[in-house]
């Protein structure tokens, strides 16, 4: 792990808590992985609490929302991938140059609609699950990439 | 949330729910007023070219389907359905995001240009592969 010490008296010293040596009896097994989290000496035990803490004792509402969240953003990005296919089959062109500008302004609007909807509704309903679990159920139903569905039925 | 502290009888509630989400949106973020209006214009015209495109295939389809024999095959629902849905789903859009800051008006507007794009695109689909062509 490449580790530049803070100052140049750090080797002189035996109160270095980022010495991967250093053993806490409390945190000593994690010490390899979490190393590089751990930066200041002096903040270090305290930032070393809270990580074990966090994860340990998640709220209820917090880990649904983490459920809801990360099955949002799969399925989404499944989306996404699939109106970037779907949209490659449609051969819509316009009749004029503008015309056909405007056409694959549309189709760039269309691939970016899911990455958009799950965006603004992470933004938008942050503290509410019920809310955003409805707003991304609404955007899974609006945004279904029929040219992609319809083309692999074909 | 501060309706649950509230000690005014339950008549008087609504208009006090309604003032305490308007002050929530009045921060300083919000930007001006000719700032909004500009931006909600501005987006319209997207909106606007979205429904004169429909308007476009409501007219002309129909003729050229029935030029061709088949006016059974009409795809009526899907036409209909793209003059109307462009404008709903902005007007929607604008609706939620009124009360909102100027950054997340602008958001909220996009992302519903974007879902109108791809249900236009989806509505496409479907109404050429019920013509099977």
């Amino acid at each position: 792990m490449p580790r530049t010490p803070s100052d140049d008296d750090a080797a002189l010293r035996w109160d270095d808590v980022d010495d991967p040596s250093w053993v806490d009896t409390q945190s000593g097994a994690r010490r390899g992985g979490a190393g590089i989290g751990a930066e200041a000496g002096a903040d270090g035990s305290d930032d070393r609490h809270r990580e074990i803490g966090a994860p340990a004792h998640p709220s209820a509402g917090s880990l649904a929302t983490r459920l809801v969240t990360g099955a949002g953003a799969v399925l989404y990005l499944a989306y996404s991938i699939a109106w970037i296919v779907g949209v490659g089959g449609l051969q819509l062109s316009g009749p004029t140059l503008v015309l056909e500008v405007v056409y694959q302004f549309a189709e760039f609007l269309a691939i970016i609609a899911s990455a958009l909807w799950f965006g603004a509704t992470l933004v938008l309903t942050a503290g509410h699950i019920g809310r955003r679990a409805g707003w991304l159920s609404l955007g899974a139903l609006v945004l279904l990439p029929w040219p992609f569905v319809l083309g692999v039925l074909a | 949330m501060t309706a649950a502290h509230d000690p005014t009888p339950d008549g008087a509630a609504p208009p006090r729910s309604s003032e305490s989400e308007r002050a929530r949106g009045a921060e300083p973020d919000r930007g001006s007023r000719g700032a909004r209006v500009g931006i909600v214009l501005l987006l319209g015209f997207v909106v606007a070219w979205f429904t004169w495109d429909a308007v476009g295939n409501l007219v002309a389809l129909p003729e050229l389907l029935t030029q061709l024999g088949l006016a059974e095959s009409i795809p009526w629902p899907a036409l209909v359905l793209g003059v109307a849905m462009p404008v709903v789903a902005y007007a929607a859009a604008v609706v939620i995001g009124a009360r909102l800051p100027l950054a997340r008006l602008t958001l909220v507007l996009i992302t519903s240009l974007a879902a109108v794009a791809a249900t236009r695109l989806s509505l496409i689909a479907v109404a050429t592969g019920t013509l099977g062509v």
